[in-house]
C-alpha cells in the first residue's frame, strides 16, 4: 500500500544530479574555469568525469558492502572518531561554502541583469526563503520537484542550443590543446569539483530504493551532465570567441540575450530568465538540504528538520559578505574549493576503498 | 440516549403513549397513529416518509378481516407481514429509528414484540442531465438526491458481485447512513479500511449531505488543494471504482465523492474517454492551455509591463503606452480592479434569480467594460487580459479546482508585481514543492508521475483506451491489469 515511504529512486536522484552539477553553466563556475582552460574548457567536464569515474565506483562497491550507511557513517566507520570527523568537518565546510557562493552568484546575476532596481537583500531572502520551503519538506518532496522540473529545463535548455546555432563559430574551439595537454590534465584534475557533488550525493545513499537505483541514476547522470556542460562550454567558446569569453561575468545569461526568434519577439532572454530561475530555486533548496544532512550526519544528530532555519539564516548572512560578484568568484573558487577538494573528490573514496578492504582481509585472516 | 434500554411494554396503550410523547404527539403533526381492530392493533408511521395508500389499502386489511384471536400469536403476524422486509422490534429506540427511516410500526395489544415494514416513500426528483459535467458524446444520466437511486445508476452500469456497498452510519445525536462503494477484488482493502475509519471517526451532531461530509474527511481543512473529487456522473463514478478508488454516496446528495484522488483527475472529463483518441486529446490539451493562461496570464502581464518591457514586440509596446496614457493607476491597480469586477459579475451571475440573471449579468459585463476603458480608468489591453484568463478558468473541469486556480492567481499576480518572472518562479516552485507533499488519503497527490509507479499513462495525454490495460499503481490495487495486456491489435484473434 504505502509507495510514500520516505525513500527516493532513480528519477529523483537523476533530478537532483541534473539540477545541481547540471546547472554548472549557467552559475560562475565557467568564468572561474576559462582562465585555465584556454579554448580547451569545454574538455574539462571530460576530463573531471573520466578522472572521477574509477574513485566512484570503488566507493559504490564499499558503499554496497555497508547497506545502509551513507558517506559520513561510512567515513566515522573506517577512519575512527577522529580523522572521521575532520574529513566530514572538511566535506560539510566544502558543501557550505558551495551553497553560499552559489546561492549568491544566483542573486547576483538576477540583481545585475533583471532586476537592478531590486534590493540585494530581497531577491536574497526571497530565493533562500523559498528554498527553505521546499528543502524543510524532506528528501521525497525535494526530489519529485525536481523530477517535475528537471525535465523541462532540459527541454528549454535544448531549445536555447538550437536556437544559438546560427551565432556559433566553429573555429573558435581550435586550437584543440588549449593550454598543453599536460596542462589541461593537472589542471582538468584540480578543478574536478566540478563533478564533487557525485561523492557528495552518497549521504543519501541510505535513502535510496536499492543499491540499483543509486548505481543507475549517479552513472547516467554523469553521462548526461558531461555531454551537456561539454556542449554548453563548447558553445560559449563558439559563440563568444577566446579570449572575450573570459571577461564575460555571465555567460549563460548572455547566451539568452543573443537568442533571436525574429523579428517580433527579438528579445526571449526573460522566457528563459522563467525556466532557469525555476531550476536554480530548486537547486537552492537541494544545496541546502545536502548541508544539513552533511552537517546533522556530522555532529551524529537523529532529526535535522529544526536545523534547516538557522542554516538558511547563516547562508544569508555569510552570502551578503563578498561585496561583488568578481569577489565571490575569486574567493570561494580560488582560495577554498579548488585548492583542497580535488582531494576529497579523488582521494578520499580511494582511502575508503582501502581501508574498507584491509578491514575485510582482517576479518578473514 | 437514555430510551435506548426501554423495552416495549405487552400493553398496547402504554406503547403508544411512550411513542407519542417521543414524538411530541400532539404538537407533531406528521407523527400518525390508527388504530384499528377494535383497538388491539395500532399503526404508527410517520406522514410523508410512507406511502400511505399502501397502508390503507395493504396493510390494514390484514388486520381487520379474519379471525381477532389469530393476531394474539406473534408468529402468526409475521407470517401476513412476510415479503415487506418485516423485522422485530423490541425496544423503544429501535421502534424510533424504525419510525424515522419511513418503516411502519404495527403494534398488537398483549405482545412484547412489534413490528415494522418497509414502506418508506421519500419523495425527490426525476432523473436529468447533469448540469455541471455535462458531455456532448456519451451517456447523460446524473445522480439525483437519493442514494438508492444513485446505487442503482452505479450498478446498473457495473455488473460484478464483487462491486460491495457498505453503509457507514454518520453523526452522534442524528445519525445519517453513508454508503461505500468499491469493488473487492481491486480496491486496496487498506486504503477501504482507512477511509471507512475517517468517515466513522467524524465527532458531529448531524452530517447533512456528501458536501459537508467532504469538508469532515479531509486531510488538509485550510489548503487551497482539494484532496477529494465531487462528480454528478455515474459513469465517471463507476471508472473511479474500476481504478480501484472508494465512491461515497449519501441520501439528499446529487453527487458521489471519490476517494483517493490525484491532480489529474480534476483535469479529466468523462468525455475525453469517449471521444476518439485524438479529438480528447485535443479537448485535454485546450484545457491544459486554458489552465496556463488561467494562473498565469494577468501575473505575466504584470511581470512583462513592470519589469521585462524589452520581451513585448516594440510595435504592441507602443500600442500598450498609448493605452495605457490616459489612465492614471498603476498597471498593478487597474489589473485587481478589474479582477474584482470579473469576479463581481461572476458571483451575481451565480446568485441572481435565474429568470434575466444570465441576460443581466452579461450585459453588465459588457456595459462595464466598454464605459471604463471610455471613462479613462482602465486600458483595453487589461480587459483582453483578465477576460481571457477568467474565460480560461471555466475550463478548469472541477468546480473545486476552479476556485483553486482563481485564488492561486491573485498570488501570482502579487509575485509577479514584487519581482517580475523570478517572482513568478518562486511562485511555481513552492506550489510545485507543495503539490508534491500533498497526500489524499496516503497517496501522494502527483503521483503516478512523481512518484513514478506504472499506470496507463493517462495523465496529461491519454493513450487508446485499448492501451490503457494498466491500472494506475499508486492505488496498489489488488488486480494490476485490466484483463491481459493487448499487444498489437484491438481484439482478440
Amino acid at each position: 500500500m504505502n509507495i510514500s515511504n520516505g525513500k527516493i529512486g532513480t528519477r529523483e536522484l537523476l533530478a537532483l544530479i541534473l539540477l545541481t552539477v547540471g546547472l554548472k553553466q549557467t552559475d560562475v563556475t565557467p568564468t572561474a574555469l576559462f582562465p585555465y582552460g584556454l579554448t580547451a574548457t569545454w574538455m574539462f567536464p571530460i576530463i573531471s568525469a573520466i578522472l572521477l569515474i574509477v574513485p566512484f565506483l570503488l566507493l559504490l562497491r564499499v558503499l554496497k558492502r555497508h547497506e545502509n550507511k551513507d558517506l559520513i557513517q561510512l567515513t566515522y566507520d573506517l577512519t575512527g572518531n577522529y580523522i572521521g570527523f575532520v574529513i566530514s568537518l572538511l566535506l560539510f565546510i566544502f558543501i557550505f561554502s558551495t551553497t553560499v557562493s552559489y546561492s549568491r552568484s544566483t542573486v547576483d546575476t538576477l540583481n545585475t541583469l533583471f532586476f537592478p532596481k531590486t534590493p540585494q537583500v530581497i531577491l536574497y531572502v526571497s530565493l533562500l526563503a523559498v528554498g527553505y520551503f521546499i528543502a524543510s519538506k524532506g528528501l521525497e518532496v525535494l526530489g519529485r520537484t525536481s523530477w517535475l522540473t528537471a525535465p523541462y529545463l532540459f527541454i528549454a535548455l535544448f531549445i536555447l542550443f538550437v536556437l544559438l546555432w546560427h551565432a556559433m563559430e566553429w573555429h573558435h574551439v581550435k586550437p584543440f590543446g588549449g593550454p598543453g595537454v599536460g596542462e589541461l590534465l593537472y589542471e582538468g584534475g584540480r578543478h574536478s569539483y566540478l563533478v564533487g557533488e557525485f561523492i557528495l550525493f552518497t549521504v543519501l545513499y541510505p535513502c535510496l530504493r536499492s543499491h540499483r537505483e543509486f548505481r543507475i541514476a549517479s552513472l547516467l547522470g554523469i553521462f548526461i551532465v558531461t555531454i551537456e556542460l561539454t556542449i554548453f562550454y563548447a558553445a560559449f567558446l563558439m559563440v563568444y570567441g577566446y579570449p572575450s569569453v573570459e571577461n564575460i561575468a555571465f555567460p549563460f545569461q548572455q547566451l539568452t540575450r543573443i537568442v533571436d526568434l525574429g523579428r517580433v519577439f527579438s528579445n526571449a532572454e526573460s522566457l528563459f530568465l522563467g525556466f532557469w530561475a525555476i531550476a536554480t530555486i530548486t537547486r537552492t533548496a537541494i544545496y541546502l538540504y545536502i548541508t544539513v544532512t552533511i552537517f546533522a550526519y556530522m555532529l551524529k544528530l537523529k532529526a535535522f528538520a529544526p536545523l534547516f532555519l538557522p542554516f538558511t539564516g547563516v547562508i544569508f548572512f555569510l552570502g551578503l559578505v563578498p561585496e561583488s560578484n568578481i569577489e565571490n568568484v575569486l574567493f570561494l573558487r580560488e582560495s577554498l574549493l579548488l585548492q583542497l577538494n580535488w582531494l576529497f573528490i579523488l582521494v578520499l573514496p580511494v582511502l575508503l576503498w582501502i581501508l574498507d578492504n584491509r578491514r575485510k582481509r582482517r576479518r578473514v585472516g | 440516549m437514555e430510551t435506548s434500554m426501554i423495552r416495549l411494554s405487552q400493553n398496547l396503550r402504554e406503547n403508544v403513549t411512550t411513542l407519542q410523547h417521543e414524538f411530541s404527539f400532539p404538537a407533531n403533526q406528521d407523527f400518525v397513529v390508527r388504530t384499528i381492530a377494535e383497538k388491539s392493533v395500532a399503526i404508527l408511521f410517520l406522514q410523508g416518509l410512507v406511502k400511505e395508500f399502501f397502508i390503507e389499502e395493504h396493510v390494514a386489511p390484514l388486520f381487520t378481516t379474519g379471525d381477532l384471536n389469530s393476531f394474539v400469536s406473534g408468529d402468526s403476524v409475521q407470517v401476513k407481514l412476510q415479503g415487506w422486509d418485516e423485522r422485530k422490534v423490541e425496544t423503544v429506540q429501535e421502534a424510533t429509528i424504525a419510525l424515522l427511516q419511513g418503516r411502519t410500526l404495527i403494534l398488537i395489544d398483549g405482545d412484547k414484540t412489534a413490528y415494522s415494514i418497509n414502506t418508506a416513500h421519500v419523495p425527490h426528483r426525476n432523473l436529468e442531465k447533469p448540469e455541471i459535467e455535462d458531455s456532448m458524446k456519451g451517456p447523460k444520466e446524473a445522480f439525483i438526491e437519493s442514494s438508492d437511486v444513485n446505487r442503482a445508476l452505479i450498478r446498473k452500469q457495473l455488473p460484478t458481485k464483487e462491486l460491495v456497498t457498505e453503509k457507514v452510519s454518520v453523526g452522534d445525536s442524528m445519525p445519517t447512513s453513508v454508503y461505500m462503494m468499491y469493488i473487492r477484488d481491486i480496491a486496496n482493502p487498506a486504503l477501504v479500511e482507512n477511509i471507512k475509519e475517517r468517515v466513522s471517526d467524524i465527532q458531529a451532531e448531524h452530517i447533512q449531505n456528501l458536501s459537508i461530509l467532504e469538508q469532515y474527511i479531509e486531510e488538509r481543512p485550510y489548503s487551497l488543494v482539494p484532496t477529494t473529487l465531487v462528480t454528478e456522473r455515474p459513469d465517471r463514478a463507476v471508472s473511479f471504482l474500476k481504478e480501484g478508488h472508494v465512491v461515497l454516496l449519501m441520501d439528499s446528495s446529487s453527487e458521489a465523492l471519490i476517494t483517493p484522488v490525484t491532480f489529474w483527475s480534476f483535469f479529466h472529463t468523462a468525455e475525453d474517454y469517449y471521444q476518439r483518441w485524438a479529438y480528447g486529446n485535443l479537448m485535454r490539451l485546450v484545457r491544459l492551455f486554458a489552465f496556463f493562461i488561467a494562473l498565469f496570464l494577468p501575473a505575466t502581464y504584470i511581470a512583462v509591463t513592470n519589469y521585462h518591457v524589452e520581451a513585448i514586440p516594440t510595435e504592441l509596446l507602443f500600442t500598450i503606452a498609448a493605452t495605457r496614457e490616459t489612465v492614471p493607476f498603476p498597471a498593478i491597480f487597474e489589473l485587481i480592479l478589474i479582477e474584482l469586477t470579473f469576479d463581481i459579475v461572476r458571483e451575481a451571475g451565480l446568485r441572481m434569480p435565474f429568470k434575466g440573471g444570465p441576460v443581466v449579468s452579461l450585459l453588465a459585463a459588457l456595459i462595464l467594460t466598454i464605459t471604463s476603458v471610455q471613462a479613462g480608468i482602465v486600458s483595453p489591453v487589461i480587459i483582453t487580459v483578465v477576460g481571457l484568463a477568467s474565460l480560461a478558468s471555466y475550463t478548469i473541469p472541477t468546480n473545486s479546482f476552479n476556485f483553486t486556480v482563481r485564488i492561486t492567481r491573485f498570488g501570482f499576480i502579487g509575485l509577479a508585481s514584487v519581482l517580475g518572472f523570478f517572482g513568478i518562479a518562486i511562485g511555481v516552485q513552492a506550489c510545485v514543492a507543495y503539490l508534491a507533499s500533498v497526500k489524499s488519503f496516503g497517496v501522494p497527490f502527483i503521483s503516478p508521475m512523481a512518484p513514478h509507479t506504472p499506470s496507463s499513462k493517462d495523465l496529461i495525454l491519454r493513450p487508446p483506451v485499448w492501451k490503457m490495460w494498466l491500472r494506475p499503481m499508486n492505488l496498489s490495487p489488488l488486480k494490476k491489469q485490466r484483463g491481459d495486456k493487448v499487444e498489437k491489435g484491438r481484439v482478440r484473434r
